[in-house]
């Protein structure tokens, strides 16, 4: 990072305002100017000068000519027709109150004012070209690598609930928690694409931490082989697993290269795993086939906007679907009511806690809530004040 | 290769010789026979490849090919580019290509747009050549964004703006509703705008499909049009299944990424492609074969290099 091309750094160049009020006069005659002073009561904070800007947008948008903000904080409209100017002027006088109307030149016979101000004016340096720098972004891989990935990873349930049988817990599912990671991550946290990333390498060591290989074991807890979905980092092969039953979770985004997509699939069967893509929601129906998408398993989050959905999903045969995000009964109702069987979500770590007190002899003095948080729990001491960890653990409540 | 008219002996015999000579081999067919003309495209394919044995592919618009040894990429690499590209001015770094109309028979190829990216992978040889944002997938997002802000910085210009022409810009997703974008929106104008083909990834759609919705209607209401870019073929049948594909999508244009083996997947894709073939673009056609099997199937809008505009 020592190239001296790459870091001989040019401050941004300001701009006169003086071409485009020549321009504008040259070219529009019979059209008006407003401009509002800076720390005005429409120009005073970024909240009440968004608006102001916006109303003289609309009216260049109706009436011409162009909105310009200054480096000293004025704001500019030039060169629009009268009538669309003039309803601008009225409802900036509205908002700003006792300060009265705009200033306003009539072009071209005050051309003369406008042009001694514009003089002066400059349009401000181009607005800085950074995403907003992020303290302790350099250091954020560091800080992954130093994190426990148990202190954001979750446990949940995913539920089998198939017609004219009881409810069962089928499978595990491995889930990053955004907001204990956020927590952990600081400022980089609160980057889309960095919190992603923190995703990215932390599913990466987890894909070393598999349960089956110690120390990764207390993550999950469960009984040996049962199925258990877990994310998969982009781009990596995990090796051949320790263990029946894992499937990898991708996100819906690696559909987008479905050749590279199928290499992948065929390479996780070949070292034992499963494929899920994750990410299917209502707006992405509306988008795509799911038919279309190699994977084994699909998650599907629910919302209510699903329920117009329901055509998108007739070529997926319902078994490949799970429902995650389930947040109450209508959730179940209508997953049952398009053939699914495969359930997430909180409602479903409400049903299993239920069934867990109901099973459990040790259950004296513990809540629906405790119970349902120790599950979610992949540190141990998060599941410490159980005292019946067998059944905390079980696939069958 | 050999070329003998249709129905003859010697092809024939030839193949079952090359069969004998060949039968030990495990692997699929080491030769194909293809009719001419109506398989043109398929043979130029093969001949090029044949001709220039490194990859044809072209690597997606502001991505870069794939690094030849083991290059990283960390969240350190990300902060010290992030240093640099904040003040260096980039204007050395700005491209454009034409995308253009190329008809049969036509008298050349004629300029519709110009598509304009920062040239990623020379910035990178320059600031950071052992880094790769290939191999951080979502810091290279974020690094995307801050190119996105540049190069939409370099474009507001509004003297710029006035001398261009028609261009196309690829863009990720949440650059849509950034202020830089909104100042470029306000320099363009109703006109300009309309003048303005926006490029959006498909994995950009599949990462954030609300969020890809929200901002298509953003910007179609703007008077922009709207393409997907850098399709792979085999990503159609799960974008565009049906024929109003892209009527669903809620774009003008599809970019269809060339690949030598287009010519050889016959009639799904012919099915797939949005009907109105005028909707359709080739990108990355950089031999005779994209064009070739693009006219078969009724296409007229190319990028590449082989393509220099008239005038």
């Amino acid at each position: 990072m020592t190239n001296e091309h790459a870091t001989a750094a040019r401050p941004p160049p300001t701009l006169p305002l003086l071409p485009a009020v020549r321009r504008s006069l040259a070219e529009a005659p019979g059209r008006v100017a407003l401009r509002l002073a800076p720390a005005g009561p429409l120009t005073g904070t970024p909240h009440r000068r968004r608006v102001a800007k916006v109303l003289l947008q609309d009216a260049a948008l109706s009436g011409g000519g162009q909105v310009f903000e200054t480096a000293a904080g004025d704001l500019l409209l030039l060169g629009a027709a009268r009538p669309a100017a003039a309803r601008a002027a009225a409802a900036l006088a509205r908002l700003a109150g006792d300060a009265g109307p705009p200033e306003t030149w009539h072009l071209p016979g005050d051309a003369a004012p406008l042009l001694a101000w514009a003089e002066t004016a400059s349009l401000p340096p181009p607005a800085p070209a950074l995403p907003d720098p992020v303290p302790g972004l350099a250091g954020l891989d560091a800080a992954l690598e130093a994190l426990p990935p148990a202190r954001v990873l979750r446990r949940r349930g995913i539920l089998l609930h198939a017609p004219g049988r009881p409810p069962l817990l089928a499978a595990r599912r491995l889930v990053f928690s955004r907001a204990a990671l956020m927590a952990e991550l600081g400022p980089p946290g609160r980057d889309p694409d960095l919190l992603r990333h923190a995703e990215d390498r932390l599913a990466a060591r987890l894909a070393r931490l598999l349960p089956g290989q110690a120390p990764g074991e207390e993550l999950v807890q469960d009984p040996p082989n049962s199925p258990l979905l877990l994310p998969l980092p982009a781009g990596m092969r995990p090796g051949a697993a320790p263990r029946a039953g894992l499937i990898g979770v991708l996100p819906l985004a690696a559909a987008a290269d479905p050749a590279a997509l199928a290499d992948t699939r065929r390479d996780l069967a070949a070292a034992g795993w499963g494929l899920a893509l994750g990410g299917l929601d209502a707006a992405a129906l509306r988008l795509l086939s799911p038919g279309a998408l190699a994977a084994d398993l699909l998650l599907l989050r629910w919302s209510p906007g699903l329920a117009g959905q329901a055509a998108a999903l007739a070529g997926v045969n319902p078994v490949r679907l799970v429902l995650t995000g389930c947040d109450g009964p209508e959730a179940l109702d209508w997953g049952r009511a398009q053939g699914l069987s495969h359930f997430a979500g909180p409602h479903v770590e409400t049903l299993l806690a239920a069934a867990r007190l109901r099973a459990c002899p040790e259950a004296a003095g513990c809540s629906q809530r405790q119970c349902g948080e120790r599950a979610t729990a992949t540190e141990a001491a998060g599941r410490g004040f159980c005292r019946n960890p067998r059944l905390l653990a079980a696939l069958l409540p | 290769m050999a070329v003998a008219p249709a129905g003859g002996a010697h092809l024939q015999a030839a193949r079952d010789a090359l069969h004998t000579l060949l039968a030990a081999e495990p692997v699929g067919p080491a030769f194909a026979i293809l009719r001419l003309p109506e398989e043109a495209a398929a043979l130029l394919a093969a001949v090029e490849a044949a001709l220039a044995p490194g990859p044809s592919r072209s690597p997606p618009l502001g991505e870069p090919e794939d690094p030849a040894g083991e290059a990283g990429f960390t969240a350190a690499h990300l902060a010290a580019l992030e240093r640099v590209l904040g003040s260096a001015s980039l204007e050395t770094f700005l491209r454009r290509r034409p995308v253009c109309r190329l008809r049969p028979g036509g008298a050349g190829p004629e300029t519709e747009w110009e598509d304009w990216h920062l040239a990623l992978p020379e910035l990178r040889a320059v600031l950071l050549p052992m880094a790769d944002p290939a191999a951080a997938p979502w810091l290279g997002r974020r690094l995307r964004r801050l190119l996105d802000r540049r190069l939409l910085l370099e474009l507001a210009r509004p003297e710029e703006a006035r001398r261009r022409g028609p261009i196309g810009l690829c863009l990720a997703l949440a650059s849509l509703t950034t202020p830089g974008f909104l100042r470029f929106d306000d320099v363009l104008g109703a006109a300009g705008r309309a003048r303005v083909v926006l490029g959006l990834l498909p994995e950009d759609m599949l990462a954030d499909p609300e969020g890809f919705a929200f901002a298509r209607d953003f910007c179609r209401a703007r008077g922009y049009r709207l393409a997907l870019e850098g399709v792979a073929a085999a990503a159609l049948p799960l974008l565009a299944p049906d024929q109003p594909g892209l009527d669903r999508l809620g774009l003008d244009l599809l970019r269809l990424r060339w690949s030598p083996d287009l010519p050889a997947q016959g009639g799904w894709l012919r099915a797939a492609l949005p009907a109105e073939r005028d909707r359709v673009v080739v990108t990355g056609a950089e031999g005779a074969a994209a064009i070739g099997w693009g006219w078969e199937e009724g296409i007229t809008l190319f990028q590449g290099s082989l393509l220099r505009p008239r005038g």
